[in-house]
């Protein structure tokens, strides 16, 4: 059976993973359309995108704390002002992983937008769509696809991090220590085997049952949008 | 011909860094002896194994982390010759997974530490830690994770003893290690943080409010232990004896801890 310590943090990571990708959606989106786009400064922006898949983790983490900690301006600014702390809280958990599996999320989505024919794009304009019905009715429900692929891998990827939340956000039980961070600490402890396997089991089946889905989702989704393409020629 | 030349020397590039990274483990330090040690113990053993160094022995290598985390590794299987517990409940852990000879080195004093200058001094230690709540405000106070780090178990032992775990619930901040818990004081993400006398003897941004009566917790014991499967016992022997030595004495004291002199016991 769970024990607290299971429930506790398999619920967290389950908030944590949500806010992490929810909240940097319309970021990725933004992204990634700039980058499909091309032109100046593409290369950069791709690199820069990409950095925190490359980076240790823990760089990361540090990165955030010395920005946005309550010592750094920025972040002082943050709690002075929003009343925002980020820091040993569980949101500076979620944007840990939120920064660390951004990359997912827009190159997915990236890939799916340059996939668009730019024939549909010219075809809704003469038909006189603004842009924003355009993006509405034409980009989004063929971005769609990569768009769920692209989050449920972030998902996936959020439930697991480490580094970046034990450097940024620290380990603390119900509040930043998610999976991964139980794992560690019930290894750490004496007789703690136990519940560390329990953990694990709880860890790969919830990153099974992510990676399923997404590819699931993204399949269905491009039969019927191939589909709605279908019925449109 | 120009490509094959280079394809040639790409090969060969591969080849040499093969060859290195294979090599790589024989580059490993040959002969010197591996101590893990407990993340307290960092400079003082750094002086140590340099004073060591300095009579002309080879330099041994040194692994700092929490206790637990070095005993768990020693427990399975990872190779060092000595290792020196912040408390004697690892060592003993240890002694039931592999032969080892250990006996009580070192002593200290369990120490509530805050950033030199932003904290209000102490009135007496039982008065300051009775005013905890009030002196973190919405801060946590950091400590080693009390479910394994010795400075986490002595520290949960102090807050109990003054009954002041209820009211700090919620408001601790565990780390991986008594050093973690004090990097997050230094940089002034935690107004305070248990951790050592010697802590704050070494680590100069901090300073300790209140040394914690040592009523208030179990003796701090450091033991050193020797593990009696590892290669290279005689050159063990040797190190171990120096720590315990006359001439390490001066060293300890200087870094904030006290020397316990008992005879070793397997």
């Amino acid at each position: 059976m769970m024990g607290e310590v299971e429930t506790l943090a398999t619920l967290l990571s389950l908030k944590v993973a949500t806010v992490a990708v929810l909240g940097s959606l319309p970021f990725a989106l933004l992204v990634a359309t700039r980058l499909a786009r091309g032109g100046r400064g593409t290369l950069l922006l791709d690199a820069l995108v990409h950095l925190p898949l490359v980076l240790p983790p823990v760089v990361v983490g540090y990165l955030l704390l010395i920005t946005l900690g309550t010592q750094a301006p920025l972040g002082g600014w943050l709690r002075e002002v929003l009343g925002l702390r980020l820091v040993f809280h569980w949101t500076g958990a979620a944007l840990a992983a939120a920064v660390v599996t951004f990359p997912f999320q827009v190159r997915a989505l990236r890939l799916a937008l340059e996939a668009i024919d730019p024939g549909l794009h010219r075809a809704a304009q003469s038909l006189g769509l603004s842009p924003w019905a355009r993006f509405r009715r034409v980009t989004f429900p063929l971005a769609l696809p990569g768009l769920l692929a692209g989050a449920i891998t972030a998902f996936a990827a959020a439930l697991g991090e480490f580094g970046a939340i034990m450097t940024f956000a620290a380990n603390i039980p119900g509040e930043t220590q998610t999976l991964p961070l139980a794992i560690y600490s019930a290894l750490q402890t004496p007789g703690g085997e136990t519940a560390a396997g329990r953990l694990v089991a709880l860890a790969i089946a919830l990153a099974l049952v992510g990676l399923l889905l997404g590819e699931g989702a993204a399949r269905q989704l491009r039969a019927r949008t191939g589909q709605t393409l279908g019925s449109l020629r | 011909m120009t490509t094959a030349f280079s394809h040639g020397r790409q090969r060969g590039a591969l080849l040499l860094l093969l060859t290195l990274s294979l090599a790589a483990p024989g580059l490993r330090a040959e002969g010197a002896i591996t101590v893990f040690a407990a993340a307290s113990l960092r400079e003082a053993l750094e002086s140590q194994a340099a004073a060591y160094a300095a009579e002309g022995h080879r330099a041994p290598r040194l692994v700092f982390a929490a206790s637990s985390t070095l005993a768990r590794q020693l427990e399975a299987g990872a190779e060092a010759q000595l290792f020196l517990s912040a408390d004697e409940r690892w060592m003993a852990h240890l002694g039931a997974a592999r032969p080892l000879s250990s006996a009580p080195l070192l002593g200290n004093r369990l120490a509530l530490l805050a950033r030199k200058g932003t904290q209000p001094p102490c009135e007496t230690p039982a008065s300051c830690l009775r005013a905890l709540p009030e002196r973190l405000g919405e801060g946590r106070l950091a400590l080693g994770d009390p479910l394994h780090v010795p400075a986490g178990r002595y520290g949960q032992a102090a807050l109990t003893y003054y009954g002041l775990l209820p009211a700090l619930k919620g408001r601790l901040l565990p780390a991986d290690s008594v050093r973690t818990a004090l990097a997050w004081v230094a940089r002034g993400e935690a107004p305070l943080g248990l951790g050592y006398a010697s802590d704050a003897r070494v680590l100069p941004a901090l300073e300790a409010l209140a040394i914690i009566p040592a009523e208030a917790h179990p003796p701090i014991i450091y033991p050193l232990g020797r593990l009696l499967d590892a290669p290279q016992q005689e050159d063990a022997r040797a190190f171990e004896a120096f720590l315990r030595g006359p001439r390490a004495r001066a060293t300890w004291e200087e870094a904030g801890f006290t020397v316990l002199t008992r005879a070793p016991q397997s």
